[in-house]
């Protein structure tokens, strides 16, 4: 019983040093020539662009339920006309930026840690070394770079859908116009509230780009070694990005108010 | 006097407890043909990817022109690689991209060639290996064989002193495994190329080899010709050697 939990500890660090020493290459790799550029805007596209139906989708959703949320639980204190301005600072502020996450982290990282499984197994990552090829900087770097790119950018998208899908549920209960809707949405929020947020989720892009690249480059087992990469890809990114979420608010608190709190 | 291309000296690979080679020693003429044989799991494709730098020696020498292998960091190994073609068991051909880009793949990577003559050159290697009309197929079209030689001809883009091959003849049908068989003999016979092959199929090897080698449990049991591996004092080989005598 206790060389089993003992094993299962072994286990679990082994993993997470893994993880971090994978996490120190990716860095230590980034400054390495040869740059890999025309790979990582392939990346980017494929990550970024070819994600962004996804997010506009979600984002016009999400702004729309939180706006009925929102006007439902105002309306009872005569607040409705801080509807835009609440769901602005809701949106820009945290759940833009955590939605926005949690997506990318289901539909990248799932595709990251299967596509790179499948090149282990099938061994196309060890036809690409012995083509002179740095397989790590040719396939990880430039992934993990085009998801520290592309999380900032699809957030902005998120955010704006969002504030798009708020006033279209709003516009459709109590007749606001655009121009007063967007006014009052943006009037109240300042850089200070807009920079840091969308920011840390370039993080969130290293966590998950990190994550499902390790799962996937370090595949084995044949098929369900690429199932097993793909599936804990999206749980173990999503999981990292709640937990490093409530690190980095902290953190970002700490440095704008000096409070942490 | 010849000089050997390769040269393995006291060479030991583990995989965690598992023992894969215990202190293989061999050389290997440059220009020369040299076929692995063995039973499965006997070491065969290890020590092609030891050869290439894709697996680190636990202890010994290898020596690949005048580097030893394994001393070189990730740069130096990248700069002897461009020297070198493997083709793999399960060919590894790049699924996303096109037959014809996957054999301009390391011309675009390796070389500083405009694009028009890249595309012609790759178009030019897989008329040679049969497949001129395939350059935009992709890899999951083609049948078993026709992998192998789009295989093949990536393995040959850059012209390499050392080319690698795997179990050429895995998973084909007698004539299509022929066929592999005449390209890579074409490859030997048209260019000064040291060939390393895996393989289990004896007419193959006979076909190929200037010399051989049996490997076993880890072990280097015998190296030499084909007919001083048919009169083998080990009874292993001898049946080895006559168990397919016909293919």
């Amino acid at each position: 019983m206790f060389e089993n939990v003992m094993a299962g500890v072994e286990d679990a660090l082994d993993w997470w040093g893994g993880l971090c020493l994978f996490a120190g290459r990716v860095v230590r790799e980034s400054f390495r020539r040869p740059f890999e550029f025309v790979e990582i805007l392939k990346q980017v596209f494929e990550i970024g662009w070819r994600s962004t139906p996804l997010i506009i989708l979600s984002g016009v959703a999400v702004g729309g339920v939180l706006s009925l949320h929102t006007r439902a639980s105002l309306e009872r204190f005569g607040a409705e006309s801080m509807i835009p301005t609440a769901l602005a600072f809701a949106l820009v502020k945290e759940t833009g930026p955590l939605v926005t996450g949690l997506l990318i982290s289901g539909r990248v990282g799932a595709g990251i840690g299967a596509e790179l499984g499948g090149m282990r197994v099938t061994e196309q990552i060890d036809a690409l070394e012995s083509l002179a090829v740095n397989s790590f900087n040719y396939l990880v770097v430039t992934r993990v770079f085009a998801c520290v790119i592309a999380m900032p950018l699809l957030t902005v998208v998120m955010n704006f859908s969002g504030i798009l899908g708020s006033f279209f549920a709003e516009t459709v209960v109590s007749g606001t116009s655009f121009t007063y809707y967007f006014n009052a949405a943006f009037s109240s929020l300042g850089f200070s509230d807009f920079i840091p947020p969308t920011l840390k989720t370039a993080v969130f892009g290293f966590i998950i780009g990190t994550t499902s690249c390790h799962l996937g480059y370090n595949a084995t087992g044949g098929a369900q070694g690429v199932g097993r990469a793909s599936t804990q890809s999206v749980v173990l990114s999503s999981i990292f990005l709640i937990v490093g979420n409530v690190v980095l608010v902290k953190l970002i608190s700490f440095l704008y108010t000096g409070s942490g709190g | 006097m010849t000089t050997n291309a390769i040269e393995f000296a006291g060479v030991s690979k583990a995989f965690g407890k598992r023992a894969v080679l215990r202190e293989v020693s061999f050389s290997i003429a440059a220009g020369s043909a040299f076929v692995l044989l063995g039973r499965s799991g006997t070491g065969k494709s290890v020590t092609l990817k030891l050869i290439c730098g894709l697996l680190k020696a636990d202890s010994g020498t290898i020596q690949v022109g005048c580097r030893d292998i394994t001393k070189l960091e990730s740069n130096d190994l990248v700069e002897t690689r461009k020297k070198m073609g493997f083709l793999f068991q399960s060919a590894a051909l790049f699924d996303s991209i096109s037959v014809g880009e996957n054999v301009a793949f390391p011309l675009r990577r390796n070389t500083t060639a405009p694009d028009g003559e890249i595309r012609e050159k790759a178009r030019a290697l897989l008329e040679k290996v049969g497949l001129g009309e395939e350059y935009d197929s992709l890899p999951g079209d083609l049948s078993g064989g026709m992998r192998k030689r789009a295989g093949l001809a990536r393995a040959l883009a850059v012209e390499p002193e050392i080319l690698l091959v795997d179990e050429p003849s895995a998973g084909l049908d007698p004539i299509t495994s022929r066929e592999i068989d005449e390209l890579l003999l074409k490859v030997k016979t048209d260019s000064k190329v040291t060939l390393v092959v895996v393989t289990h199929n004896i007419p193959s090897a006979r076909s190929l080899a200037d010399r051989l080698a049996f490997l076993d449990e880890g072990k280097l049991l015998q190296e030499g010709t084909a007919e001083e591996l048919e009169q083998s004092k080990h009874q292993m080989i001898r049946d080895f050697m006559k168990s397919q005598q016909s293919g």
